[in-house]
């Protein structure tokens, strides 16, 4: 019997995939375990086993899908079989995430494919290759006749651009064409592309679909200050105060776990999360990682520092080892470093919140009416207001800016 | 009543490629040919001349085999055409029952007899005059050799392509007068020369293949002198008249007039395509102001039930095109997606000694449809292969866009390069830029590294030259 074919959880923090290709084709065989496509997970381009075994009766998810852990992406069954029931019970169920989903259980009755996909590789001939980047055209917007992106097809976009069809859910732009006039001159192009496209399209995704806001609490550090040189004399490790903040964050999510959360992609169920893993932001040779350290509610700054060291080494060196890199519920990002005074930085999706801890700047204060100088730093929590309401996360994040003033109170 | 859902009339190339196409697919169908299956591709074109071309390549080789060392007594080779004519029609007749049995594997009911349309739906055949009725049809009854007027066709020696190929005696130093250096008629005379004829062709045109790239018809016409066959140019037939057991042709160069004295006339000034008695008006099917079947991207003509591919349509009279249309009408007839043909990228071959192949634009059209020409060449003199075969004639000439290095076309002289054209299209047809050619790893030795020193040379410097 006809059997559906669905995108497998092979990884502990996997949520969903972009199909980027299909290795076989309708009509193929495919085994149990055998790699069956590639698709784009949390961590990378991934090839992805079949579940099943037997002939590939209609393939589902089509290049540049979405598909949710566990939701089809193809049919498999019996040369020959009658799959309609299985059709009709997927197009019932709306089953494909993608929200710029519109072709998906008939691809074969049209050749016309719009490929408006954010992610995923789209096929191109070498000559439209050229003349899209040329021409400064985002190859993924470009709709196409037959199996890839032709000249024609290039020319035809360069005419008339397509505008993307407004689908219910938010549809996302990869790039936001600004074009470049010739005169200026442009000294230097770089392909917009890899690891800078991928921070770039999350970034873009979280302004897009979350509608945030940010509050600033400015902390007292004195206290903090004295604990981080405490802790440092009786440790054989430095403990830095990231690994400070990750910990006070991780007390103040215990209290407050609606900002623990996150929405469904299909935007119809709020998860808080078990586990408080929180991501801090690091700067690499290749650009902006997200190393997240693990159910750090469970452990000490002195294991927390130790684990991020390893953390940061391997993220920089490339030899990060499976979920290093994914499954953070909650991210720290820190410019304090750079004698930032103040800054809001861009929620790392599909969380809840991210904070921004600023330098810490000896100021000039006034405390029982006195003007006296302390080590001041800012935080700024941003926050997907679909989740919370301002007053739960200004009651979060001076609830932690409370902590980080009496360090002794993260212990309790 | 025999009811068909897809009557195919023709069964050449084009038509029977339709006609199993559209059986593979489902439909119910039927073709009507008069004469043998293949057309003129299988019995009086392609094929037999094909063979023809393989005998004068032994005949060449076997007469210059001392150039090798291999001594032989020029004397006793005696190279007997009517064995290679018969040998013609035996790989003709050979292919012929191959297609039979591809009709008769694919369950294509044939209808031998004269096919007319009655309307949209029906078919007569003569000459049973029975009458089928169909949902759709594909005509596809070719076109037949232009017989320019001046010439009296009932003398047997004065002859369009199709007698020429029952001709089964070329004596050594017979005359023999081509008229149109097309791909035919420079096919013929490359053929007859190689069995020892003493050949002239004849072209109104300043050039010979004059549809190719002028490098191309220079360098053609080059080897053709080389080879002893004369070759005139920007000369028109003025008269034709018998003169003893032969003619005395008369022709007009440059408001000069010369007379060439001849035993043998080929005529090869292009085809015409099969229009007449076939019911055209009945059903509604229109002509062009040249004389061929209107069709638009579909190849669906101005009645929509009925469809037209091939020689009859005028766009590239050439075998394969007709069998690309015939994939593309039976797409249209099962509602599929048509891809858009580009005539200009179908690759054109001419079985000469030695050989042209090209597809897409010549230069001069590159450069009048306002492209900023970029020419990358390569001569088979600088290639290895070639040298080690002793085959250095011709060259290899990409004709690209500056900008991209977008391939506009690509053109071959040289022996047996018709089998390097079938890369060249590709290319062109996958979008591949010149440097992309340039990257491809072509095989040490062969002829096909001179296609990518060619495109080195477009893109910056070939690198054995």
């Amino acid at each position: 019997m006809a059997k559906l074919m669905n995108m497998p959880k092979i990884g502990v923090n996997m949520t969903d995939g972009t199909v980027t290709e299909w290795y076989v084709n309708e009509g193929d065989e495919v085994k149990f375990g055998e790699m069956a496509l590639a698709a784009e997970t949390d961590k990378d381009v991934q090839d992805i086993p079949a579940d099943q075994t037997g002939t590939v009766l209609k393939i589902i998810a089509q290049v540049g899908d979405n598909v949710e852990c566990h939701k089809p992406l193809a049919i498999v069954g019996a040369p020959g079989e009658n799959i309609d029931s299985l059709l009709a019970e997927i197009s019932g169920g709306g089953a494909v995430a993608a929200p710029t989903e519109t072709v998906t259980v008939t691809p074969t009755q049209s050749a016309e494919v719009t490929e408006t996909a954010s992610t995923g590789r789209v096929p191109v001939s070498p000559l439209a290759k050229k003349m899209a980047k040329d021409l400064g055209i985002n190859l993924a917007k470009v709709k196409y006749t037959g199996i890839r992106v032709t000249k024609s097809d290039i020319l035809a976009y360069e005419n008339e651009p397509e505008v993307i069809s407004e689908s219910p859910t938010i549809t996302m732009p990869d790039v936001v064409a600004t074009t470049v006039a010739p005169a200026t001159g442009i000294r230097k192009i770089t392909p917009y592309d890899g690891m800078r496209r991928k921070i770039g399209n999350r970034l873009t995704e979280s302004v897009v679909t979350k509608p945030w806001a940010a509050l600033t609490v400015a902390v007292d550090m004195s206290k903090a200050i004295e604990w981080r040189k405490r802790v440092n004399e009786i440790a054989d490790i430095k403990v830095g105060f990231n690994e400070m903040v990750a910990k006070a964050c991780s007390r103040a999510l215990q209290e407050y776990p609606l900002m623990n959360t996150q929405l469904a992609a299909d935007g119809t169920e709020i998860y808080e999360m078990e586990d408080i893993n929180i991501g801090v932001a690091v700067n690499t040779d290749r650009g902006l990682m997200v190393p997240v350290l693990k159910n750090v509610a469970a452990k000490g700054v002195v294991e927390l520092a130790k684990e991020f060291a390893g953390l940061v080494s391997r993220t920089k060196e490339q030899a990060n080892s499976q979920g290093d890199l994914s499954g953070g519920t909650f991210t720290i990002s820190n410019l304090g470093a750079r004698g930032i005074s103040s800054f809001r930085a861009v929620i790392n999706p599909p969380e809840c919140g991210i904070l921004a801890l600023a330098a810490t700047i000896k100021s000039a204060v006034v405390i029982d009416d006195e003007i006296v100088i302390r080590p001041m730093m800012n935080i700024t929590l941003s926050f997907d207001h679909r989740i919370v309401d301002g007053d739960y996360a200004a009651q979060f994040v001076s609830y932690i800016g409370k902590l980080l003033e009496d360090p002794m109170k993260i212990l309790m | 009543m025999n009811k068909f859902d897809l009557i195919v009339i023709g069964g050449g190339p084009g038509g029977y490629v339709a006609a199993i196409y559209a059986a593979q697919h489902g439909l119910h169908t039927a073709l009507v040919e008069k004469a043998d299956l293949g057309g003129v591709c299988l019995n009086w074109g392609c094929i037999p001349t094909k063979a023809l071309v393989q005998n004068a390549e032994i005949l060449r080789t076997v007469k210059e085999a001392h150039k090798y060392g291999i001594n032989l007594n020029t004397n006793e080779i005696k190279a007997d055409y009517s064995v290679a004519q018969k040998r013609s029609r035996e790989v003709s007749g050979k292919l012929t029952m191959g297609i039979k049995s591809l009709m008769k594997k694919n369950n294509v009911t044939v209808i031998p007899g004269e096919g007319s349309l009655i309307s949209g739906n029906r078919v007569k055949v003569m000459p049973t005059g029975e009458i089928f009725e169909t949902k759709n049809i594909i005509l596809a009854t070719g076109a037949h050799a232009f017989k320019i007027p001046q010439f009296d066709y009932s003398n047997p020696n004065i002859m369009t392509s199709r007698e020429a190929l029952e001709l089964t005696e070329v004596k050594p130093e017979e005359r023999f007068v081509v008229v149109g250096a097309g791909a035919i008629g420079m096919e013929f005379a490359s053929i007859w020369a190689s069995y020892g004829a003493e050949v002239t062709v004849v072209e109104m045109l300043p050039r010979v293949l004059p549809n190719e790239d002028a490098d191309v018809s220079k360098e053609i016409q080059r080897a053709f002198k080389k080879r002893d066959i004369k070759v005139k140019v920007d000369s028109k037939v003025i008269s034709v008249a018998a003169e003893g057991n032969g003619f005395n042709l008369v022709i007009e160069k440059k408001g000069k007039t010369e007379s060439i004295p001849c035993d043998k006339i080929l005529v090869s000034a292009g085809v015409r395509a099969n229009v007449e008695n076939i019911g055209l008006e009945a059903a509604g099917v229109k002509l062009t102001e040249r004389g061929l079947v209107q069709v638009d991207d579909h190849l669906q003509t101005t009645c929509p039930t009925i469809y037209a591919i091939g020689d009859m349509t005028g766009k590239l009279a050439l075998a394969h095109v007709a069998s690309a249309q015939a994939l593309a009408a039976v797409h249209a007839i099962l509602g599929k997606p048509v891809k858009q043909f580009n005539y200009s990228n179908m690759p054109r071959c001419t079985y000469t000694y030695p050989e042209v192949a090209s597809v897409g634009l010549t230069e001069e059209q590159a450069r009048e449809a306002g492209y900023d020409v970029k020419v990358g060449t390569f001569p088979l003199a600088a290639n290895g292969k070639s040298v080690a075969m002793n085959e250095t004639t011709g060259f290899v000439k990409i004709v690209a866009d500056k900008k991209y290095g977008e391939i506009l076309g690509t053109h071959l002289v040289g022996a047996h390069v018709t089998e390097l054209i079938s890369a060249a299209t590709a290319y062109i047809d996958l979008e591949f830029t010149a440097a992309d050619i340039a990257q491809v790893v072509h095989p040490h030795p062969s002829v096909s590294e001179a296609m990518m020193e060619a495109a080195h040379a477009v893109v910056g410097q070939a690198i054995h030259i």
